[in-house]
């Protein structure tokens, strides 16, 4: 991933590079073109020149050696079309070698003879020119580089300061725990503009969330309300005089189904409860107290089942929501239960941020894969609604606990670390 | 004794009055917002059972309402929704207590019979039936004899009997009661059966009546053949 403003500074330079070496280009040519008229004006200037020469002289005039032009005389039979310029390679004598040289020629009538005047001048001045272009080029590309990435540093920070601030907002943003966002206010256009889009948003996303939970209530409450009122007709039902024992085994088969159902309404309910953070306040709580209380509540429950019990536990703290912590260690001793066998033995371990819960059981180790999805069932066992693992497990991801299960020694083990 | 149930299910209503008004209970039904404010405006009531999800209208306005009015009706609030945030601003409002549907009848006449009896008889919260009394404040129980030593789970019992005499009640409801309905074990309707019998035996043996009969495979009955004697309260 790269930032906006690198990828904005890159682009930029690469952008800048590029036309500044378009541009030299042209500057070089135009200048060379200018500097070739410059020259042919003065090849013309030599033209006329010689030209008056002859006029008043009448004879063709001698070279100057000193002179970097070069002309030349040629006697030709007849006229020669027409006068022309144009660049040649000719030997510099100055030089002692090959150069570029700028050539005129035109035609000259001398006492009755035709002759082609070649006027040439070296086009040394070219070669400085465009060296000094690409060194001006070159130097001007640096500092606008160092300019440009001085200016995004200081300057582009600064203007993407408000869409930063409310990107940092948004990255905060929990649904059901911020109240309403507070966006910097800002006095550009765009920003403003985002700015009021994301409030919106998250104001609808807000909306949506309360509607959501509203509705998972509401849903239960439809659910609880025909389950109130079946249990209720059995509850005076059972009351009327002359009930035969049959009747009674009846009732005692609905009784078990309102239960089960009921138990499964509020386990649907709590697991899609914790889904939308509706648990989102936690605190700080002493393990230790809470592990024992929940013993004292099922100590009877394994007694009367003849299910041996071992503890050990140590004071330890544990950062949850006291509400998700009960659910936590009654489907964990319930699960611990449920799946026993009579005469079975429960081990409960209790150290510094790690709790352990192991219990004897009808089936060997538990498909670990599927252990923890809805609805898993080893074994067929009707009071067991196939839901408390998954409570588990999502109470442990959303309270960042981590949750290990183990087979050894015949014994099952949850292990929750934090 | 005046009962106002403020709920709009109509078959759960009829339920409840139906269990309800054997215990000396005249039940006055309420089915919906307008006709429960009417209500309470016009008389006071021993206890008022309020389902808060009322069609056009919130029941906690309900408890707003009576606070307002300074009127002291034991209020227990009936509701499907199991959020510790409506049970907190209910207590808050001044509910006495807080049922979740889908509860047990004996369970919310218990708890109503807790509600009157702490409501109306303050510093006398007794439970008198023939010989035997049961102090709710001190949590002793007098039989004939003297005092009968009960455990926690005993008394607890006998108190949930005491609030149901003379119905039956199943052990689901009853291990719900004692141990809380997160308790689910398979089979654990059984071990009551030891508490019972202990119970049974402590009140026999302190020359109470055999009030503890079992109905068949489904639970129990406290019988009181006598109509159990209220403190002087008209």
């Amino acid at each position: 991933m790269m930032k906006l403003l690198t990828r904005f500074s890159l682009i930029n330079l690469l952008v800048m590079v590029l036309i500044f070496f378009v541009s030299s280009l042209v500057i070089y040519e135009l200048f060379q073109a200018i500097l070739i008229k410059e020259m042919d004006g003065d090849l013309g200037g030599i033209e006329k020149k010689v030209k008056n020469y002859i006029a008043q002289y009448h004879s063709l005039p001698e070279g100057y050696p000193l002179d970097e032009e070069k002309i030349s005389f040629e006697p030709t039979g007849q006229q020669i079309v027409d006068s022309s310029s144009n660049t040649v390679l000719l030997y510099s004598e100055r030089e002692k070698k090959m150069h570029n040289f700028r050539q005129r020629i035109f035609p000259l009538k001398l006492n009755n003879i035709w002759y082609r005047v070649a006027v040439a001048k070296p086009i040394e001045g070219i070669h400085h020119l465009s060296r000094a272009i690409i060194r001006i080029s070159l130097v001007t590309i640096l500092v606008t580089i160092l300019v440009v990435v001085l200016l995004n540093s200081i300057m582009l920070r600064r203007l993407w300061k408000p869409f930063y601030a409310s990107l940092g907002i948004m990255r905060n943003f929990k649904l059901g725990r911020t109240a309403s966002l507070n966006f910097p206010s800002t006095k550009v256009e765009e920003f403003a503009f985002m700015n009021e889009s994301l409030l919106l948003a998250t104001q609808k996303a807000e909306q949506d969330y309360l509607l959501l939970k509203e509705f998972t209530e509401n849903a239960s409450h439809e659910m609880q309300t025909p389950l109130s009122i079946i249990r209720s007709k059995l509850d005076v039902l059972i009351q009327e005089k002359g009930l035969s024992e049959k009747q009674g085994e009846l009732a005692k088969g609905a009784y078990a189904a309102i239960r089960r159902m009921s138990r499964l309404n509020h386990s649907l309910l709590l697991l899609a409860k914790i889904e939308n953070h509706q648990y989102a306040h936690t605190e700080e709580i002493a393990l230790k107290e809470k592990l024992e209380e929940k013993i004292n509540q099922f100590q009877e429950l394994w007694q009367s089942h003849r299910i041996s019990t071992s503890f050990s536990i140590q004071e330890t703290n544990i950062h949850i929501n006291p509400e998700l912590m009960e659910a936590l260690l009654n489907n964990l001793f319930s699960n611990a239960s449920n799946h026993n066998i009579a005469g079975g033995s429960i081990l409960i371990e209790l150290q510094a941020n790690r709790l352990s819960i192991g219990n004897t059981g009808h089936s060997g180790a538990l498909d670990e894969k599927r252990l923890f999805t809805r609805f898993y069932k080893e074994s067929i066992n009707s009071n067991s609604n196939g839901l408390g693992l998954s409570i588990i497990k999502q109470i442990a991801k959303v309270s960042s606990i981590t949750i290990d299960y183990r087979f050894q020694n015949n014994l099952h083990s949850f292990i929750l670390s934090w | 004794m005046k009962l106002l149930v403020i709920e709009d299910e109509l078959e759960l209503s009829k339920s409840i009055c139906s269990y309800l008004k054997s215990d000396n209970f005249i039940c006055v039904p309420s089915y919906d917002f307008q006709d429960a404010m009417n209500k309470i405006h016009e008389t006071d009531y021993a206890c008022i059972l309020l389902d808060i999800s009322l069609p056009m209208g919130n029941g906690l306005n309900i408890l707003r309402e009576l606070k307002n009015l300074g009127k002291a009706d034991g209020v227990l609030i009936i509701s499907a929704k199991n959020s510790l945030q409506d049970k907190v601003s209910g207590l808050e409002l001044g509910a006495d207590d807080y049922l979740t549907k889908p509860f047990h009848l004996p369970e919310l006449s218990a708890r109503v019979g807790a509600i009157i009896r702490r409501k109306t008889f303050d510093g006398q919260n007794r439970i008198i039936i023939d010989e035997l009394i049961i102090d709710i404040q001190d949590k002793t129980v007098k039989g004939k004899s003297g005092n009968i030593d009960l455990t926690r789970k005993e008394y607890e019992l006998l108190v949930y009997f005491a609030g149901n005499k003379n119905k039956v009640l199943t052990k689901e409801a009853i291990v719900e009661h004692l141990w809380g309905e997160h308790i689910d074990m398979a089979n654990n309707n059984d071990f009551i059966y030891t508490h019972i019998k202990n119970l049974r035996k402590k009140l026999l043996t302190a020359g109470c009546k055999d009030y503890i009969k079992a109905v068949y495979g489904m639970g129990y009955k406290f019988e009181t053949e006598v109509k159990e004697k209220k403190p002087s309260k008209k």
